[in-house]
């Protein structure tokens, strides 16, 4: 109801074809449960719930809506919470942070599912795990759910799934019967996926997999059968090096009355919401969208392969945008083989690292937060600064490159045989790879004409744009799409994920938690070797022991550099002397850089011995001839020797490539520097006190100035109120 | 747990040594050189505090000047004028926004005089910023007057921190004439409702000063140096300006707890007249308006109040009475009280007041105090804890109304707080013990500190990060070794260097 009145405030002048919302019942086929759906599930609707509603100092009131308040929780209306599932996962709230339950609130039903052992949840052997040939097994624990049309199951945690009869739907995506074991991270610090058994479809194209005897007894038509099995990555202990990020992967304590243990370690199940914690919902909006760009995979192939797909998704902060881009991404999964991915935010990468544009190949669908699917890309460009404000042009030029190489090397690869032989069962497109571009929510001023000039040099196909409902000055300036570049290309107004403003303020995971958290799972990261044209995401996590605990790699820069360059405003300044000072503890581009030529790198400048090869104020490589590889953290620098000692997730084959070390504006966290194993971090590091640790500084800084400078924002004049 | 501050040199003695650069000898130009390059350094490392950027800004803008001077180049005055003025304007604009730190602009020369920044350089500001661009021989007077205010504030405290700092006698106005304002102006509405519009600009003004008096608040907590130490409430990940914010809002929270502020001086009208544990009607109507305000503008304000009360409330001594500090908000009701059960009676109620009223329509994600406070008041109440006799009966009062319509707590309550005829019961049965466990159980689970175990699943991840590296070790690239534990490399903090010879 609330979101129906919201769209309907937001009238907008334009004339476009909008996927607002409907009236529910006139809606198509959609992720969610549909309206009737939920008649039949209020029998299982928690009792109590009910009677907490009556506590409500609004119980008298509604009555003519009676049998709409009843509904704990509906998929079409975004929750009357759940304000903060925007984009970038920062809207949520810490358990210390978190109310309790508290009794007089409404609380969502998230999970209708419960298990029972040998009706409809089975713990399955290792034998039997074997004979379902799945792509990938863990070791014990696994057990088969049995879920039913209009069920409901969050699960929080981490797992391994597959759908092995009938169809079941995940983060907006539909899973069908195959043996592909689809990696879920779902912690509690982003919109926790809710598994639904989806329509079965009619097509009989789907794989058939035998299942063991006593659940075919009980699987019938209009039920899916998943398989969830241990997920072992270590991920999970990122949260002891970034304690904003401590538990996450399991109920908050708040919980406990809500959530129920699925006999499999490392996953939870959320029988409610609360207000930290929230379903992944896909708007009405973004279902139709979806729906027109992504075509059914068991239909009309032919079609689909005809016209290369270009997306490009536009929307400002906290929107959603990152969240759109990802279910895009797994929707085009569902038909390709592979997806390009071109990721134009800096700071709120999907997967790398932030400081970089990049394009990612990717093979298999994404459940989770950027963190947890870190991923070395195809061919990516160093920036060195959360924000393209201090290079524009730079940042522009990166794109265009990154563009070129897709059009050129990626959107029809040639298909190697022993790829081909390894694919064998798949049956989704593999001779064109469509390109999903996610650009960043500075929407506007300087922000604003950057996105026009990417959006001119995609030429999508696809224009996704979130709309922000407060924002109503969009309304003046034309689409872009109406204005010539895209004159083709289809146009998708979405709504916007998050409703209330209110939420980012008590936002626990803001936009620099999730940052820092992406670049710490990135450096404690263990990637498998890359291969050209293939998904080369992390499998896990090396948590064992805290980066200034990790043996580096020695490197001997008179050796294996040819350049150290600075980026950044105001680093044109920094003079030579200065140079070891500038990169000791910093984060650093790995970059290879070709051509000798014209804006390659001329060896003619000889550097004196035991001088880094700096030259002050000399360009960052150019994107044209350059490539950035990864992250490095110079870990230290030898006063004595020329000498780093250096760490970096790549894999060695890689390193002897990165000739150029690119150092911007971004810094390994806080956290990054610390140990947890003192005193949960708060103790010395690495057996140093305190006060023998360098660049750090504990308790508050005496004198004038000491912080760094805030930057006022609006304040009310007297008078204003 | 509190984040150390990334800071740019490896240890303070570089920033000692940069000091000494700057300020040992005024006419060594090339040590003032040397300073630049460290600073442009450091700020390519990690971002500056405000002061030292300042300071390279200005250091600067002087080298350029003497170098010009040196090749007597008349044309270039306008440039250096140019610079001078942004360096200055830098300087004000950047000490003063920091503290701008109220929902309304004070007067950036309000905020300077606390600072103990000299006026004219605010004005300087205002003339370069705004007017005609000063004059070189004005300007460079200032660039010499800001280092030397910068070395006074900044560089002297922070190198020696125990060395008093010269703000630390930092001053705030007493806020008792706005309360007592406040309390006039809607005396006169609530008597009067067909006045309510006539007084609403002045009631509003008076909200505003509130605001005002927090804001500067605020300024003096961050600059005096008697709140360095001060972190009672500090919980993880604020911010040292919530701090500030919250240093303020105590003081202004213990003006409140005045005899004639919350609670009134009169003790008739300390009683309310239902049977709900709440402050009495008119008293409630009275200061509504101002709490709800101040909760509004400052999320935290409900539980520096709360927190406030209750440690009055939970403090060892006997309730006595604090003729120095009452204010007298009434005059025509005088009288000195004596220590009283009501005026504990009536913070007690204000406290339930605020967790009843600001709890159901509370932020989101905004933390629920009842179960804290719940826990703390239990603490206190606790069978065989004499020390709170004299307050048995507020505590009790306060802990009943707080469980009311919570089942969980008030199951705990009834626990706590034992009807006289089950103390009766003195025969020791074989399921006592189960029953003790019970309760023990109940009342742990209350907790909402050491509530639930966490029952991490240990899964030590060895990503075998050895053998992935002896397997590389070969393959690596010129130039590039792997240490492993072999060799003399041990842990370190990042950004030092230890030697690791195999």
């Amino acid at each position: 109801m609330q979101g129906a009145a919201a769209s309907a405030a937001r009238k907008s002048k334009r004339k476009k074809v909008k996927h607002r919302e409907g009236p529910a019942v006139t809606r198509p086929a959609r992720y969610f449960t549909a309206e009737d759906e939920f008649s039949g599930q209020k029998d299982v609707v928690m009792v109590d719930v009910d009677d907490d509603e009556d506590d409500e100092e609004e119980s008298g009131a509604g009555d003519e809506e009676g049998p709409q308040r009843k509904r704990a929780w509906s998929p079409s209306v975004p929750l009357a919470d759940s304000s903060d599932d925007d984009d970038d996962e920062h809207g949520e709230d810490d358990a210390l942070l978190v109310p309790a339950a508290n009794q007089k609130q409404e609380r969502a039903v998230l999970s209708t599912f419960s298990p029972l052992a040998g009706m409809n949840a089975f713990a399955i052997t290792p034998d039997e795990v074997l004979a379902l040939r799945l792509s990938h097994t863990s070791e014990g624990h696994a057990m088969a759910l049995v879920v039913e049309q209009g069920e409901t199951l969050a699960l929080v945690g981490a797992y391994m799934l597959s759908v092995i009869h009938g169809s079941a739907s995940l983060s907006g995506l539909t899973l069908r019967p195959s043996h592909v074991a689809h990696r879920v991270f779902a912690p509690r610090s982003s919109p926790v996926p809710v598994l639904q058994c989806a329509q079965a479809s009619e097509d009989a194209q789907d794989t058939t997999i035998v299942l063991p005897e006593r659940i075919r007894a009980v699987s019938g038509e209009g039920t899916a059968v998943v398989v969830l099995q241990r997920l072992v990555t270590g991920v999970e202990h990122l949260g002891r090096v970034c304690r904003v990020f401590e538990h996450v992967f399991q109920p908050s304590r708040w919980h406990a009355s809500s959530s129920t243990s699925l006999d499999l370690p490392g996953v939870h199940i959320l029988t409610h919401a609360f207000k930290d914690v929230h379903p992944f919902v896909v708007p009405a909006s973004w279902e139709m969208a979806l729906g027109s760009v992504c075509p059914d995979p068991t239909k009309s192939l032919d079609i689909a392969s005809e016209t290369p797909v270009v997306c490009i998704v536009k929307g400002p902060k906290k929107s959603g945008k990152s969240t759109f881009a990802r279910t895009l991404l797994n929707r085009l999964l569902s038909t390709f083989q592979k997806v390009a991915f071109l990721e134009c935010d800096l700071g709120q990468s999907e997967f790398t690292p932030g400081g970089m544009v990049a394009l990612n190949i990717i093979e298999q669908p994404v459940f989770g937060p950027p963190f947890t699917h870190p991923t070395l890309p195809h061919l990516a460009h160093y920036i060195g600064s959360t924000s393209p404000r201090s290079s524009p042009s730079h940042y522009l030029s990166a794109i265009r490159s990154l563009l070129d190489a897709y059009r050129l090397d990626v959107q029809y690869p040639l298909l190697d045989a022993e790829e081909h032989d390894e694919r064998e069962e798949d049956r989704r497109i593999a001779d064109v790879i469509p390109l999903v571009v996610n650009t960043m929510g500075w929407t506007k001023g300087l922000g604003a004409d950057l996105n026009v000039k990417i959006e001119e040099m995609v030429e999508a196909t696809d224009v996704f744009e979130i709309e922000d409902g407060a924002w109503q000055t969009v309304d003046a300036v034309p689409p872009v799409s109406q204005r010539g570049a895209g004159a083709e290309a289809r146009y998708h107004a979405l709504e916007s994920m998050s409703s209330s403003p209110s939420a980012s303020a008590s936002a626990q995971f803001n936009a620099i938690d999730q940052r820092n958290m992406s670049i710490l799972s990135y450096f404690h990261a263990v990637f498998p070797l890359p291969r050209p044209l293939r998904e080369v995401s992390a499998t896990s996590w090396n948590t064992s022991l805290p980066l200034c605990a990790q043996y580096p790699y020695e490197v001997d820069w008179s050796v294996a550099f040819d350049r150290v360059a600075l980026v950044g405003a105001g680093s044109e300044d920094v003079v030579n002397g200065e140079v070891e000072r500038v990169v000791n503890g910093a984060v650093v581009g790995l970059v290879s850089w070709e051509g000798e030529g014209e804006g390659g790198l001329a060896h003619t400048t000889s550097f004196p011995n035991r001088t880094m090869p700096y030259v002050q104020g000399s360009p960052p490589p150019l994107p044209t001839t350059s490539t950035c590889h990864g992250l490095a953290l110079i870990r230290g620098v030898s006063p004595s020797s020329p000498h780093l000692h250096v760490l970096t997730p790549l894999d060695p084959s890689v390193l002897g490539r990165c000739r150029v070390v690119v150092k911007g504006e971004m810094e390994v966290p806080v956290w990054g520097m610390l140990d947890f194993r003192s005193e949960g971090g708060e103790g010395g590091v690495a057996g140093y006190e305190r006060g023998k640790v360098p660049y750090l500084q504990w308790g508050k800084g005496e004198g004038v100035g000491a912080e760094r400078r805030r930057v006022r924002r609006n304040l009310m004049r007297k008078g204003q109120m | 747990m509190r984040l150390p501050r990334r800071v740019p040199w490896r240890a303070i003695a570089e920033l000692d040594q940069v000091c000494s650069w700057i300020f040992a000898d005024e006419n060594d130009i090339d040590a003032k050189e040397q300073a630049v390059n460290r600073l442009i350094a450091w700020k390519a490392v990690t971002s500056l505090p405000h002061a030292l950027e300042s300071t390279l800004m200005i250091l600067s803008v002087t080298l350029l000047d003497f170098s010009l001077s040196q090749k007597s180049s008349a044309s270039a005055n306008l440039h250096l004028r140019q610079s001078y003025a942004t360096a200055v304007i830098r300087l004000v604009n950047g000490l003063v926004d920091p503290l701008q730190v109220g929902a309304y602009a004070r007067s950036i020369a309000a905020i300077a005089a606390q600072l103990g920044l000299p006026p004219w350089l605010v004005e300087l500001r205002h003339a370069a910023t705004h007017e005609e661009l000063p004059s070189l021989e004005l300007l460079r007077e200032a660039a010499r007057e800001s280092l030397s205010w910068l070395f006074n504030h900044y560089f002297l405290p922070t190198l020696n921190p125990s060395s008093s700092s010269p703000s630390s006698s930092a001053f705030i106005r007493p806020v008792s004439p706005l309360l007592k304002r406040y309390k006039a102006l809607l005396k006169l509405t609530i008597r009067d409702a067909s006045v309510r519009n006539q007084y609403k600009p002045d009631i509003e003004a008076c909200l505003r000063d509130i605001e005002r008096w927090i804001a500067e608040g605020k300024v003096a907590a961050s600059t005096s140096t008697d709140t360095l130490g001060w972190d009672d409430y500090m919980s993880r990940n604020d911010e040292d300006e919530d701090v500030a914010e919250k240093w303020a809002l105590d003081r202004l929270c213990v003006e409140l707890m005045e005899r004639g502020a919350l609670v009134p001086l009169s003790k008739r009208k300390r009683v309310p007249s239902t049977d709900e544990f709440w402050p009495q009607k008119e008293n409630l109507s009275l200061w509504t308006p101002l709490l709800s305000h101040l909760q509004t503008h400052h999320s935290g304000f409900s539980s520096v109040l709360t927190n406030r009360i209750l440690s009055h409330l939970l403090s060892e001594q006997a309730p006595v009475d604090v003729t120095l500090d009452v204010i007298q908000l009434d005059p025509e009701e005088p009288g000195v009280m004596h220590m009283d059960i009501s005026y504990d009676m009536c913070l007690a109620r204000w406290i339930a007041w605020v967790v009843n009223v600001w709890n159901s329509d509370r932020e989101e994600g905004d933390y629920d105090p009842r179960k804290e406070i719940y826990v703390r008041l239990a603490a206190a109440l606790a069978p065989g804890n004499t020390t709170m006799l004299t307050r048995r009966k507020t505590l009790t009062s306060l802990l009943n109304a707080l469980s009311q319509g919570n089942a969980e707590l008030e199951k705990a309550t009834a626990l706590l707080i034992p009807n006289s005829d089950n103390v009766k019961c003195q025969q020791w049965h074989q399921d006592d013990l189960a029953e003790m466990d019970k309760r023990l159980h109940i009342l742990v689970s209350c907790d909402p500190i050491n509530g639930k175990p966490d029952d991490v699943p240990e899964v030590t991840v060895t990503a075998s990060s050895e053998s992935h590296e002896t397997s590389h070790q070969e393959s690596l690239p010129l130039g590039w070794r792997s240490l492993s534990p072999s060799s003399s490399w041990k842990p370190c903090p990042i950004g030092l260097y230890v030697t690791g010879e195999s």
